[in-house]
């Protein structure tokens, strides 16, 4: 959390993990070169670079497209979610690298213009086994690149965290494209079953990921309400650990209740940075924290501590025979409410 | 995430997980996983079999023997892709029988002697060499 723009927010924990992803691509990197000029010494240089650089970049995406719905199945995969930004610019460059060396390889050699010779060099785009599999990768490389471009928070703040959100799921489109490039490319002239295997299995742990991290956030918003004179029944006070919330749906808002030093307090449970899931952080000093990147929320108002302006919507509370009720008409964003003491 | 998102990201999986493997499935249906691709020593091989034909270009030397062709690369390719079809008389491409890479001998397993090979450049579409019998 920071008031003014820097390029890159570092701290001591961003940059223990900066300095694992880079350690990590070296050594795939040299690792591969290793294993390719064991069992194939005549491999060129240029070869060598694109099919490192491709492969590094479809592991480290499957490494990102993982840390998501591993986060909402098990908080302790929190901390890798705080630095998913830096793992995503990284896999960027790594794909730059592999369609760069391509575009050079295959098409600057020529006469006429590369991207020209990309999208013109093979026209057979009503053949599924001989589809010009370059110009999927080159699609995918765009949307990586506009995800790169705006992954920082200037572009979070001034495109608003919705928009920015839907942009950005256009990775699951790329993730799309570049399955398809891969077995019309690769695997159409390297037809290893290790390799096919791989990529299979790479998929159905990520798919797999995404669904049941998908039927469980289903199973939180299913949760049958109870009315009392248009209050609706959520839990009793046992039910939420101190300093912890208890996330409740209401119509088409999810609220996080939360219990701290002998009170309970409601905010929206949607943080205004990224959309980050606040009922999932806790109480730190005073403030309810964001788990994705520590955004602070003040529990009685859903206003940041000063000089800070984010703002989220409250709600009243209600305590009966230790049962807690909820007003489900959201107050607005950053107005005071009196906590309930129990 | 909001409600919405977490529809819209419930929708995209959903559909992701029933269109991608219909996708791998087609894409890899014809492809040949169990043709064999070894190297070894050519007066080995030429020892222990009957040799059926041979043919030689400026690239290549292929022997054809009962149950598969050898081929041995003179010298590496500048071709990114290197895939090897057996070939009818006319030397147009019939079926894949496997790819080459560096220098060397290579081995495939085929079902039925070809009239010749043809080495094609998977990616640029184009042909290669090609060697009749």
């Amino acid at each position: 959390m920071a008031l003014d723009y820097k390029l890159v927010i570092w701290n001591s924990f961003k940059k223990q993990y900066d300095k694992i992803i880079a350690v990590s691509m070296l050594l795939y990197i040299v690792v591969f070169a290793i294993v390719t000029f064991t069992f194939n010494p005549e491999s060129s240089i240029e070869t060598l670079i694109i099919r490192a650089f491709g492969s590094l970049a479809i592991v480290m995406l499957h490494i990102i497209l993982a840390i998501g719905p591993l986060s909402r199945l098990n908080d302790q995969f929190l901390p890798i979610l705080y630095n998913r930004r830096h793992l995503g610019v990284s896999m960027f460059f790594a794909a730059l690298v592999h369609g760069g060396f391509s575009m050079f390889q295959f098409h600057a050699l020529g006469d006429v213009h590369p991207i020209y010779s990309l999208f013109a060099s093979n026209m057979d785009y009503n053949s599924l086994i001989n589809f010009p599999f370059q110009v999927l990768g080159f699609l995918a490389l765009l949307i990586l690149f506009a995800m790169a471009a705006t992954s920082h928070d200037f572009f979070l703040a001034n495109l608003s965290a919705r928009v920015w959100k839907r942009l950005h799921m256009l990775v699951y489109v790329a993730y799309v494209l570049i399955i398809a490039h891969v077995f019309l490319g690769t695997f159409q002239q390297e037809t290893s079953p290790f390799t096919i295997g791989f990529l299979i299995l790479g998929f159905i742990t990520i798919s797999g990921l995404h669904l049941a991290a998908a039927f469980k956030e289903r199973k939180t918003d299913s949760n049958k309400t109870e009315e009392d004179e248009g209050w609706i029944k959520v839990c009793t006070v046992d039910e939420i650990e101190n300093d912890r919330a208890k996330v409740f749906k209401l119509a088409n808002d999810r609220v996080a209740i939360f219990k701290y030093d002998g009170k309970l307090a409601a905010i929206h449970n949607v943080c205004k940075h990224q959309g980050g899931p606040l009922g999932e952080g806790k109480i730190i000093d005073g403030c309810v924290t964001c788990p994705w990147h520590g955004y602070q929320y003040l529990p009685n108002n859903g206003q940041s501590p000063p000089p800070y302006t984010e703002k989220v919507a409250t709600y009243q509370l209600r305590l009966k025979d230790a049962i807690i009720y909820i007003n489900p008409n959201a107050l607005e964003e950053g107005t005071e409410v009196e906590p309930v003491y129990f | 995430m909001d409600a919405s998102q977490r529809k819209v990201h419930r929708i995209i999986w959903m559909s992701v997980a029933i269109v991608v493997p219909l996708f791998i499935l087609f894409s890899i249906k014809d492809l040949h996983f169990n043709t064999a691709e070894k190297k070894s020593s050519p007066v080995e091989t030429a020892s222990q079999e009957l040799v059926l034909k041979t043919a030689e270009n400026e690239f290549m030397k292929t022997i054809l023997y009962e149950d598969h062709v050898e081929i041995i690369l003179k010298s590496p390719l500048k071709n990114a892709s290197s895939i090897v079809y057996t070939a009818d008389t006319t030397g147009k491409p019939l079926k894949i029988i496997g790819q080459i890479t560096a220098s060397g001998i290579y081995n495939f397993d085929i079902q039925s002697a070809p009239e010749g090979i043809a080495l094609y450049d998977g990616i640029k579409q184009t042909e290669i060499t090609k060697i009749l019998f």
